[in-house]
């Protein structure tokens, strides 16, 4: 990406520090070490992703190449670099609040869509985001039926979330926001073996990625921190 | 080694609050049934509640539901086990850390506190932040002694790696009971069981769900966990412990998907801790519920046939 002078802005962090509702902070005592990039499972299949160097754009105030970077959405949350880091600086918090703050700006989007069903289907209708649901045959047909299972371990066959807590996690939800903001990421189709006829199978094998979601349409994002790895691109 | 400290303050309850993890209900039931029966054999009854939903971890890293969503979603959960006066006890490090760091930060900020409060009163209930949060695998190594009592089914000649999960260890760097870098607890309780620990070179790495990752960067995430998995298959062990449903079903359903789609040969058997401490403790074989495994069923018989059914 071409970088201009007028994406450099001095008081960045700092007028980023309130709007992080206090999970940015204490990015300034960074030294540099490099500790935390060393220990990356995520650098070390993708050299390009570099968290020092995302802390030290944070800092200095390049706001642009942080936000429309590919590198800021390849994070594993592992909490590696804060075990590592001599300053303590939780920078899985920082991803977590750049990625919300990069879809302000219209990145990203494609990527949370993917990610939506999980919370509409399952974690409010069901109170459970991880549902049953399958998207490998071989494995449905190595366990089969998982509620018969449940039912030889001595567990009710379905766990259930009662009505009451369902409605309160929905109402949260709405409170909170969340629901509208659902509305407008939109969801992509989750699909299970175990329901799916012909037609969804061949279209789960060559999904493409979703480029427009709803009425925003995303930015491309680019390599701002180096060549990409990545075992495709290491044998190109 | 563990920070023994840390560990004495665990408290040895009559009764604890069994928070269900999502994976371990849907597929691993294992995990549930077993945790549930061998916290009963040590003397500590679980209670459970049917309100209680999933930590809102996953949605909340997902980046689907901000903040200020998933502090009520926590502050709920946590409110169900204040109502009971108990401490709840969790099956998976990402809802160990997640209704830990975000139950500490509301503690800090009276602020956040206080509106998340004016939420829950809406739905009559209170958030007070009395409720402490422990792993099963910490509430195991303070019950070391309960358990070297009742071992019914020693693991004599099996062969066991360990896997601890990022969010245990790294996330919760000052609040774990264990070192951050050379953790050595899990490794404890294997031996107390009778088993031989296996070291392998990538035991500290992460098992490479990242998160989303296995759902939105699969090459990055497929990559780094067929690393992990040609480190342990060249240690090979009979069993890899893990103490996360998640990395459980990372570990498990990704050898069959590498030997589904590169021909590759994967078959190790990835079994929770909970599980582990079942087996050791004597459950019936069903209770286990080793038919939910994928990968290396054949190996599990095998072990099974070795210590007695």
């Amino acid at each position: 990406m071409l970088e201009q002078v007028k994406d450099w802005d001095d008081d960045f962090y700092e007028k980023f520090k309130p709007i992080a509702m206090g999970f940015v902070n204490e990015a300034e005592k960074c030294l540099q070490c490099g500790k935390c990039t060393g220990q990356c499972p995520a650098a070390a299949v993708t050299p390009s992703y570099n968290p020092r160097k995302i802390i030290r754009d944070l800092v200095n105030g390049n706001l642009k190449r942080v936000l429309s970077s590919v590198e800021l959405w390849q994070c594993f949350f592992c909490s590696g670099c804060f075990s590592v880091c001599p300053m303590d600086i939780n920078f899985p918090f920082f991803v977590f609040m750049f990625r919300l703050a990069a879809m302000n700006e219209g990145y990203g989007w494609e990527d949370v869509k993917q990610l939506e069903g999980y919370a509409e289907k399952d974690y409010l209708r069901k109170g459970i985001t991880v549902s049953t649901f399958e998207r490998n045959p071989e494995v449905v047909e190595t366990i089969g039926d998982i509620s018969k299972i449940r039912m030889e371990a001595g567990l009710p066959p379905e766990r259930k979330v009662s009505d009451r807590g369902l409605a309160e996690i929905n109402m949260i939800s709405d409170l909170s926001g969340m629901t509208s903001f659902m509305k407008k990421i939109g969801g992509v189709e989750l699909l299970d073996c175990k329901t799916c006829n012909d037609e969804q199978a061949k279209r789960c094998k060559t999904k493409p990625l979703p480029s427009k979601v709803g009425k925003i349409k995303t930015k491309l994002r680019f390599y701002n921190y180096g060549e990409p790895g990545g075992k495709a691109h290491a044998e190109a | 080694m563990p920070r023994l400290d840390k560990v004495t303050q665990i408290p040895k309850p009559e009764q604890i609050f069994f928070f269900k993890s999502c994976v371990a209900s849907n597929k691993y039931p294992g995990i549930e049934s077993c945790g549930w029966e061998s916290l009963k054999i040590l003397g500590v009854e679980p209670v459970d509640s049917d309100e209680q939903t999933c930590c809102g971890g996953f949605v909340t890293f997902a980046n689907v539901a901000a903040p200020t969503a998933s502090m009520p979603a926590v502050a709920r959960n946590l409110s169900l086990a204040e109502e009971k006066n108990l401490d709840t006890c969790v099956l998976c490090n990402g809802c160990w850390t997640f209704l830990n760091e975000f139950g500490h930060f509301m503690n800090h900020n009276e602020e956040v506190k206080a509106s998340v409060n004016m939420m829950m009163n809406m739905m009559g209930r209170e958030y007070k932040g009395t409720s402490n949060v422990y792993h099963i695998a910490e509430m195991f190594y303070r019950l070391k002694d309960d358990i070297a009592k009742n071992v019914k089914r020693p693991l004599k000649g099996v062969k066991v790696a360990t896997h601890y999960g990022c969010h245990y260890l790294g996330g919760g760097k000052y609040t774990a009971i264990d070192d951050a870098q050379m953790p050595t607890y899990m490794e404890e309780l294997i031996e107390i069981l009778g088993g031989t620990v296996v070291p392998y070179t990538a035991n500290r790495e992460c098992c490479g769900t990242g998160f989303t990752q296995i759902i939105n960067g699969k090459d990055l995430s497929l990559e780094h966990t067929q690393h992990k998995l040609d480190s342990v298959q060249e240690a090979d062990p009979d069993l890899l412990i893990v103490q996360c449903p998640y990395c459980h079903s990372q570990l498990d359903r990704v050898q069959q998907q590498l030997n589904y789609r590169q021909g590759a040969n994967y078959q190790t058997p990835v079994i929770h801790i909970a599980q582990l401490i079942g087996l050791g403790l004597g459950l019936p074989v069903p209770k286990l519920a080793f038919a939910a495994h994928i990968s290396g069923r054949q190996r599990l018989e095998e072990v099974l046939d070795r210590i007695g059914r």
